[in-house]
């Protein structure tokens, strides 16, 4: 092949992520590209560990990654108001008011360092412990849950949980050797890094949080390309490919579900979390106190708010 | 004595007592390490015994061990580049003792590189930290000086390999203060 | 040159790089550096020289190692090992060998405290080989003895071998720890074996020891009490989910702390042991540093799809895949150190070895009865280094004689492992 892009990210190879998302990009951009493109994937974090992944294409230790924003804390304060309650309710309506918000320059500005393809979400995000039953706020206290990013932890810390921060690819480990009692996770993950084998209880909050991702690219690697190359992995970008992510973010949900279903698992759905007396006033004071820490800091978060609160309620539905 | 012999003399021992200092504080970062963890256990095991009636648990223990062995290391490694070195004495020992101290200083200047390539690279993250406000996840700790940190022990490791690296290759022998 | 040939003939410059008697951990770095900047570039193998460090270094899952080193130093300050070493001496008596089962014994109860062998080895033969020599035992039967019952050290759990590879391959460490007690004390017991036999074709090599009584035998077991008091909470803390293995190992570092405290160790002795400990740790994190650099440069090689891919196109059977493996471990064992050589080869071998369909926590420890033998096989044996350094009168190739009856009990235990496989995993969940 005239190039070989070297594609990193933290799925392990037998996750539905890579197989039905990550690789069909690459076979696809192998196709369109009549071979002259070759894509090697390095799943399970080889090339650089899950936070590290964004500076590995920065640096080129890898050409590409999909990665989550949230893992470096502090640089994409702007995209992470998508992974705040109340929002995201599937992958496909999290992912579109996310590559929308980026599409209409509202966060681009946080992606400056590299080249992003497509962003996108995963499903909503739910609470799930080895055994305590999670009911109500109260029966967080003293548990130290794993979570994905800062949006999320002041969430649990509201609800009067430890949070943990850990990348998902580490929470396995974690929670089997009882670092930590529970983890926030969509149905997705609990498949994907096998922790539907250690959980016992799963608590359903509608529209608890959810998480950005991005498929991004080293910038010179694709300055690099010839036109009709780039033009390739244009047509691999955007709202396209994001609402395909999404497609198997919502997918794999089903499938996680079921799984825990089967297993005989406790499932706890709470309806209506958002007007709900014991949720709702933890739900909005961590939107209200991440928009207001964010304004503090000159950054237009309410604005970005307001926007992908019209778009989930107008074309993202 | 000359004056370079008396710098040179002068620098030998400054940086000797720089990997030193290092040494002492790598020996109570591991303790605080060991002490940290019993904390955590000791505050959890109440907290259940009590069913949450007396709450001393705290946030950030996981981040803190993480934090601890970094530092712990990078502080224990600039005086083990002379002597915590695994080496295979497959053909070495048939040169003369000379010629073998010879070879460990060409090594040690290895280490001197790689010291200051992690140099490099914490530095350049200082920066970058600060532009973005960067912190620890858990306990939000500013990530700049925790890389500016990193600067400063990969730096003495560079130093201590450079030392070691001299030394060597004048054909003097190991360092009295390096452990055993 | 396609990656998987560059990758190939890197690691034959790594392995002349160690010969020359370039630090191990400094060789895997260089050659990780200039390999990836070969199939990659240089630039962005600087960039991953640079960050490597700091990313494994942070890593909270080799948090145990260096509280697990502190355990064993410690557990060597109280003075533990001649209480043990006294109490099987008593226990075996007048038995044919009698002393150096009591070593082996010893080194065995020991390894339930210390997770390396080098310090176990040293430990125990601080004080076992003076009694050895005290008894007219031949100079080789004692250096084997201690140098092969070392090696326990990273069998009986706790182990910084088991917990590497648990690591590397994203096993439970829990399971490893358990999976190693029943290989630990089949070891035991071989080694057992082979001095019974030893002594008994020559009984020259070793003079009857004294005869105990059933009391005193009984007196002598009460120097186990703390230490097995330390052993089952750290294994069944960390295997019944009470800890992870960062507490236990914490846990376990205190509670070695507090005995060593309690039989007067003093604030100069407690730097010593910080220092001892340090030093040690350093010495193994430069080699996982050197390791994971070497590890990334490996992956952009695609060196193991190739290699799994060979073998898949070669169409061998999963135990000849297997006795490939073992072969290679056992040869490289002979001339490498083995934690370097576990963290070289097993990131390697470990997709053949899924591929193949075996059990990766059985595998793991035939893995480290691999690493024992290269511990005490020449011309490279560490653990036969530090025998020479406690004997150092006595000539290498006596002392490597007074070894071999024991590497062959370890290819015995090797076989009965992979004849009955329960032996490592009847206990595992
Ligand atoms: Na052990
Ligand atoms: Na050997």
């Amino acid at each position: 092949a005239e190039v070989t892009l070297r594609f990193s990210h933290f799925w392990p190879a037998v996750t539905g992520m890579h197989k039905e998302m990550f690789q069909v990009w690459a076979d696809s951009v192998q196709t369109a590209s009549q071979g002259r493109i070759e894509v090697e994937i390095y799943p399970s974090s080889t090339l650089a560990k899950a936070p590290a992944q964004y500076d590995a294409v920065i640096d080129r230790i890898a050409d590409m990654t999909a990665t989550v924003q949230g893992y470096t804390a502090g640089r994409f304060p702007l995209s992470q108001v998508v992974e705040l309650p109340g929002l995201v309710h599937t992958a496909a309506q999290g992912s579109c008011i996310l590559q929308a918000l980026y599409d209409e320059g509202l966060v681009a500005d946080e992606y400056a360092e590299t080249h992003p393809l497509f962003l996108f979400t995963h499903g909503p995000g739910h609470i799930h412990t080895r055994d305590t039953v999670i009911r109500a706020p109260e029966d967080f206290a003293g548990l130290r849950i794993r979570r994905p990013t800062l949006v999320v932890a002041s969430l649990l810390e509201g609800l009067g949980a430890q949070p943990v921060a850990m990348p998902a690819p580490q929470s396995f480990q974690a929670m089997e050797r009882g670092v930590i009692d529970g983890v926030a996770l969509p149905w997705e993950a609990m498949e994907s890094f096998r922790l539907n084998e250690l959980a016992g209880s799963h608590t359903e909050v509608g529209g608890l949080y959810s998480l950005a991702f991005m498929v991004t690219m080293n910038k010179d690697v694709y300055a690099a390309l010839p036109d009709d190359l780039k033009a390739v992995i244009d047509a691999h970008s955007g709202a396209d490919w994001s609402a395909r992510a999404a497609a198997v973010f919502d997918r794999r949900d089903i499938a996680g579900r079921a799984t825990a279903e089967k297993a005989g698992h406790t499932i706890v759905t709470i309806d209506g979390a958002a007007n709900d007396p014991a949720w709702k006033p933890v739900l909005e004071g961590t939107t209200e106190g991440y928009l207001a820490h964010l304004e503090a800091d000159g950054k237009p978060a309410r604005a970005v708010h307001a926007r992908a609160l019209e778009l989930a309620a107008g074309r993202c539905q | 004595m000359s004056v370079a012999g008396r710098l040179s003399a002068l620098l030998d021992r400054a940086i000797a007592g720089l990997s030193g200092w290092l040494g002492r504080l790598a020996a109570v970062l591991l303790m605080a390490m060991v002490g940290v963890v019993l904390a955590d256990i000791m505050s959890r095991t109440l907290f259940k015994l009590t069913g949450g009636g007396l709450d001393l648990t705290f946030p950030g223990g996981v981040e803190l061990v993480s934090l601890g062995l970094l530092f712990t290391l990078l502080c224990a490694m600039p005086r083990a580049v002379e002597s915590g070195q695994v080496v295979v004495d497959l053909t070495t020992h048939r040169l003369s003792p000379l010629g073998r101290r010879r070879l460990q200083g060409f090594f040690a200047l290895g280490y001197a590189g790689l010291g200051a390539v992690m140099a490099r690279h914490a530095g350049l993250d200082v920066s970058a930290a600060a532009r973005a406000q960067e912190t620890t996840q858990d306990l939000l700790i500013p990530l700049a000086p925790i890389h500016a940190a990193e600067a400063v022990a990969a730096g003495v490791l560079t130093l201590a390999a450079l030392r070691v690296a001299v030394r060597a290759l004048a054909g003097r022998p190991e360092a009295e203060e390096s452990p055993r | 040159m396609s990656s998987p040939l560059i990758g190939g003939l890197c690691l034959a410059a790594m392995l002349v790089l160690i010969a020359l008697g370039c630090p191990v951990a400094l060789a895997m770095a260089l050659t990780g550096v200039v390999g990836f900047g070969l199939v990659v570039a240089a630039g962005p193998a600087v960039a991953m020289l640079g960050a490597t460090p700091f990313e494994s270094l942070a890593e909270y899952g080799f948090s145990p190692i260096p509280m697990f080193i502190l355990m064993g130093v410690f557990a060597a300050k109280a003075r533990l090992s001649g209480e043990l070493f006294e109490g099987a001496r008593r226990l075996f008596g007048a038995w044919p060998g009698g002393v150096a089962l009591a070593a082996v014994a010893s080194c065995g109860a020991f390894s339930a405290i210390s997770g390396s062998s080098l310090a176990t080895a040293a430990g125990m033969g601080r004080v076992a080989l003076p009694e050895m020599a005290r008894h007219g035992y031949a100079p080789g039967l004692a250096a084997g003895t201690v140098a092969a019952g070392g090696t326990l050290g990273i069998m009986i759990p706790p182990s910084i071998a088991l917990l590497l590879y648990a690591l590397i391959t994203e096993q439970s460490v829990g399971d490893m720890f358990i999976a190693g007690i029943g290989p630990g004390l089949l070891g035991l017991a071989l080694y057992g074996a082979a001095i019974v036999l030893m002594v008994g074709r020559n009984p020259t090599l070793a003079r009857p020891g004294t005869a105990t009584g059933w009391a005193e035998k009984l007196a002598g077991l009460k120097g186990l009490l703390p230490l097995v008091v330390i052993f089952a909470v750290v294994l069944g803390g960390i295997y019944g989910g009470l800890f992870t293995p960062t507490e236990a190992a914490a846990v376990g570092a205190f509670g070695t702390l507090c005995v060593a405290l309690l039989r007067g160790l003093g604030w100069a002795g407690f730097k010593d042991a910080l220092r001892e400990a340090l030093s040690l740790s350093a010495m193994v994190f430069f080699m996982i540093v050197g390791a994971q650099i070497l590890g990334r440069f490996l992956s952009v090689s695609r060196i193991s799809n190739e290699l799994v891919q060979l073998v898949a196109e070669l169409g061998l059977g999963p135990y000849a895949v297997l006795a490939g493996v073992l072969l290679l471990f056992i040869v490289l064992g002979c001339v490498m150190d083995s934690m370097a050589m576990m963290l070289l080869t097993v990131p390697v071998v470990f997709p053949l070895i899924e591929s193949a369909g075996f059990d990766p926590v059985w595998f793991g420890i035939l893995t480290v009865v691999a690493v024992e033998m290269g511990l005490i096989t020449p011309p490279v044996g560490m653990n036969v280094f530090v025998i020479k350094t406690l004997l150092p009168q006595a000539r290498m190739g006596t002392l490597y004689l007074g070894v071999l009856p024991f590497v062959l009990a370890d290819v015995v235990r090797l076989l009965v492992l992979i004849a009955f496989p329960g032996v490592a995993l009847w206990l595992v969940g």
